[in-house]
């Protein structure tokens, strides 16, 4: 094992004065550190207000008619729902946080390639955010399209939707920005010795993502701003009254929506294949094909997109062309899945909180994914499309899925973030009422689904009341387990014991510097000679 | 590998070529997206774009083309001219590029302004009563003629960064990657017009 | 590694590339008039591409870069090829 370098003189960077002092000292900072934590607590944030609109969604649904808010209401609330979970939380989301504090630490280098240009995305970000929550409060009242701006209904509600969209447009420029500067960082900054094959699996799904970043938002980007132009010039690029296609929209809108998915999912794979072989004390199994696979998403995953339009009226040759590659692109997700069980084989497994998450995500990324595959089947599409079906499976996906592997990243990495430990016996048994509420809020709306409940309808019949009934209730559960975990997390990084340089005894270069790290992560930069995941 | 001193001294011109080369991709696939929807309407109304297409002026068209040719040339040059150690060359074909910039943007106006006159801009009346692809054409003719302008605007403005820098010894000949990332941002720019020019002007 | 010899390209081989550049837009403007029907759209996009490919390769200095880039700029335009080709697929079997 490495030994930690307890000796390195330098302040940590939580204590560090730079030009600034107090706030301005964070959101100046060019510190890729602080840039993680500005992004980290912008994203807990709204994830927190989104989390909200959830409940309240929910509770609308517990019963049929009208519960606490009005249908043109609920229209709002599930649109700004989807906006602030996907736009604000979900793309930035690991990448941002985690990518931005730990990736120039584990390839052993001091910085991100343009630590200036890093600052701007935040910025970039932040206003972005900030124009999507004013979408809500300015014009004619908040959008009701839904995170999708689905034409010809974007270009003619009366609603706020050129501010959104605007929000959204801005929102993909700070992302293409992180995604150049990772790219760079990973191909220009790595220490010496550590060659492609010696990088830890993070930053490779990181490599991954940023290439997705890079390649697919202007498409989504260019999107937008047709729609704009729509709203705004009357062009009828989408509009069937002047000779526009709605469906080309569709296309557009998913060319960088699907890999989109990937733009979030593939960095949280690349945290859980960072914890399972820490806490099996086990080298990963498979490598390179972990490192390669999400290669291989990121590549066949600009491929699928037309699976979102099964019953969109695209040509029947095309549906099964873009069904067949669907399942082509479970392959790859499902091998990284066979090499987590496989290295926890024989090893010495060690419960603590990270691993629990981690395997709480497996189980619930497991049943995304094979419903993903029914839903990728042509035949079942046709019968389910655009119900409760679809939100049951992306929430398994984006919830279970990298909701959770962000909650077992911040987790694995609080000590080195904080340089405190959290309480290990509270965060179980948060991670119990997580898991618990979660399958209790989305499994019934499989069963509801199947059953032809439709997604975003504000009512419903008497025969579904049961599940929606089922589902409210998970829902509140869900939200006392996030109250205990984020509870214990705030308390913790203020009063929580001392963690040593390396709590969970990992091999990984983040975990040989001290907790919290230095301004410079590294006295001297490393030199790698050895594999990583060299555990015995 | 480079050798990564402290957060100050670190410089690495490759990454940041490498950095800029990505952000093109940006460009391109931003623009990519539109000629998709060129592709498709094109597929959908081929009689209507050959009608519209007929409209535009195609000598100005030309003449833009051939100018923008020019000013790529004379912004690569320029960095032969860095390289070689004559930064007063240098600046000149900056200027030179500047101008050809400005050049193009004149002719744009007028080509705009005559369309717009004739009531060829989208939303017009005599636009919405033409057939659909008469009104997709000059739809995507304005939206794509001026994104592009929008970038021009933008290569001109770090044109001019890259000439104050390169007067005041900023940009030499040991140091340079900016001028080398201006220029290939001004190429980009060329690059997209030599995509718009024969698809808007030249094959109806 | 980068801090090897740059490349300089010579002033003569520059004026020689925007020749042939014009060259390509007088033919790609003279076969529009030339009344080649369903021709002419294969003739301009050809020769689109060959005057996109010198510009890459020449004023944007791919010939003499690094092997990264050429492969990084290949892929994007088959990316991109790919997009419309799977797009166009949907469209003409409709």
């Amino acid at each position: 094992m490495p030994e930690p370098n307890v000796n390195n003189k330098q302040p940590s960077y939580l204590e560090f004065q730079g030009r600034f002092k107090g706030l301005a000292g964070w959101i100046f900072s060019t510190d890729h550190k602080r840039i993680g934590l500005l992004y980290l607590y912008a994203i807990m944030t709204f994830f927190l207000v989104g989390a909200i609109l959830g409940v309240l969604m929910r509770i609308e649904l517990i019963s049929p008619g009208e519960t606490i808010m009005k249908a043109q209401t609920y229209n709002g609330v599930f649109t700004l729902h989807g906006i602030i979970m996907i736009f604000l939380v979900v793309i930035p989301g690991l990448a941002a946080v985690f990518g931005n504090f730990f990736l120039p630490i584990m390839i052993g280098a001091k910085d991100v390639a343009f630590p200036r240009l890093n600052l701007l995305s935040w910025w970039i970000y932040f206003f972005g955010a900030v124009l999507a929550v004013m979408s809500q409060f300015v014009g004619n009242g908040p959008p009701d399209t839904g995170w999708t701006f689905y034409a010809p209904y974007s270009t003619q509600t009366g609603t706020n939707v050129v501010a959104a969209v605007t929000a959204a447009f801005v929102l993909g420029f700070s992302s293409i920005l992180t995604g150049i500067n990772f790219i760079v960082t990973i191909h220009r900054m790595r220490a010496p010795g550590m060659t492609w094959f010696r990088m830890p699996l993070f930053p490779w799904s990181l490599y991954a993502t940023a290439w997705i970043q890079v390649l697919a938002t202007p498409i989504i980007g260019i999107t937008l701003l047709m729609v704009v132009a729509e709203r705004v010039l009357r062009i009828g690029f989408f509009d069937p009254s002047l000779g526009g296609d709605p469906i080309l929209y569709q296309h557009l809108f998913w060319i960088y929506s699907h890999p989109a998915v990937y733009i979030m999912i593939l960095p949280a794979m690349g945290v859980i294949t960072e914890i399972i072989p820490t806490f099996c004390r086990q080298k990963v199994y498979g490598y390179k094909a972990i490192a390669l696979s999400s290669l291989a998403i990121a590549g066949v995953g600009y491929l699928v997109w037309g699976h979102h339009m099964f019953t969109s009226g695209m040509s029947v040759t095309a549906r099964w062309i873009f069904s067949l590659l669907t399942f082509i692109v479970a392959v790859p997700s499902a091998i990284k899945v066979f090499n987590w069980i496989a290295t926890m084989y024989k090893g010495s497994i060690d419960l603590q909180p990270p691993f629990l998450f981690a395997l709480a995500f497996i189980f619930l990324f497991m049943i995304g994914g094979m419903t993903g595959l029914l839903l990728g089947s042509l035949a079942v599409n046709v019968q389910v499309h655009d119900t409760s079906f679809v939100v049951a499976h992306f929430h398994y996906i984006i919830f279970g899925g990298m909701g959770f592997a962000f909650f077992a990243g911040i987790h694995y990495w609080f000590p080195k973030m904080y340089g405190r430990m959290f309480n290990i016996k509270l965060a179980n048994i948060g991670i119990a009422i997580l898991f618990v509420g979660f399958n209790v809020l989305y499994f019934p709306l499989f069963v509801i689904g199947v059953q032809g409940m439709p997604r975003r309808y504000y009512d419903y019949l008497p025969q579904f009341h049961t599940g929606h009934f089922i589902s409210t209730i998970g829902s509140f559960i869900l939200a006392i387990g996030l109250i205990v975990m984020l509870y214990n997390l705030f308390y913790s990084a203020r009063k929580g014991a001392i963690a040593p340089a390396n709590p969970w005894g990992s091999q990984s270069l983040e975990w040989t510097i001290p907790s919290p790290p230095p301004v410079e992560n590294f006295e001297e930069i490393p030199v790698i000679t050895e594999d990583p995941y060299n555990y015995k | 590998m480079e050798s990564v001193v402290t957060h100050a001294e670190h410089r690495d011109d490759f990454g940041a070529k490498l950095g800029m080369w990505i952000f093109i991709f940006t460009e391109l696939l931003l623009f990519g997206g539109l000629f998709l929807v060129y592709a498709v309407y094109r597929r959908l109304y081929p009689a209507d774009f050959h009608d519209a297409a007929l409209e535009l002026n195609a000598f100005l068209g030309t003449l833009n083309t051939v100018a923008l040719l020019i000013s790529s040339m004379t912004v690569a040059m320029s960095l032969t001219a860095v390289q070689k150690g004559n930064q007063k060359l240098a600046a000149r074909l900056i200027l030179v590029t500047i101008l050809m910039g400005v050049f193009f943007l004149f002719n744009k106006y007028h080509e705009w302004g005559t369309e717009i006159r004739d009531g060829l801009y989208p939303g017009s009346e005599n636009l919405m009563g033409q057939a659909h692809g008469v009104t997709l054409f000059f739809g995507l003719y304005f939206f794509m003629t001026g994104l592009h302008m929008l970038h021009m605007l933008v290569g001109m403005i770090l044109l001019i960064v890259t000439w104050v820098k390169i007067k005041s010894g900023a940009i030499n000949s040991e140091r340079y990657v900016l001028l080398e990332n201006g220029s290939l941002y001004w190429c980009l720019v060329d690059l997209i017009w030599i995509f718009l020019f024969p698809l808007l002007y030249l094959i109806p | 590694m980068e801090s090897e010899k740059h490349h300089i390209t010579s002033y003569r081989t520059y004026v020689l590339v925007l020749i042939v550049l014009l060259l390509l837009v007088s033919i790609s403007v003279g076969v529009t008039h030339m009344g080649l029907k369903t021709w002419t759209v294969g003739v301009a996009l050809l020769i689109m591409c060959a005057m996109a490919s010198i510009i890459l390769i020449y004023f944007m200095h791919l010939k003499f870069d690094h092997i990264l880039l050429k492969v990084l700029v290949v892929g994007v335009f088959l990316l991109f090829a790919t997009f419309i080709g799977i797009t166009l697929l949907e469209y003409l079997t409709r």
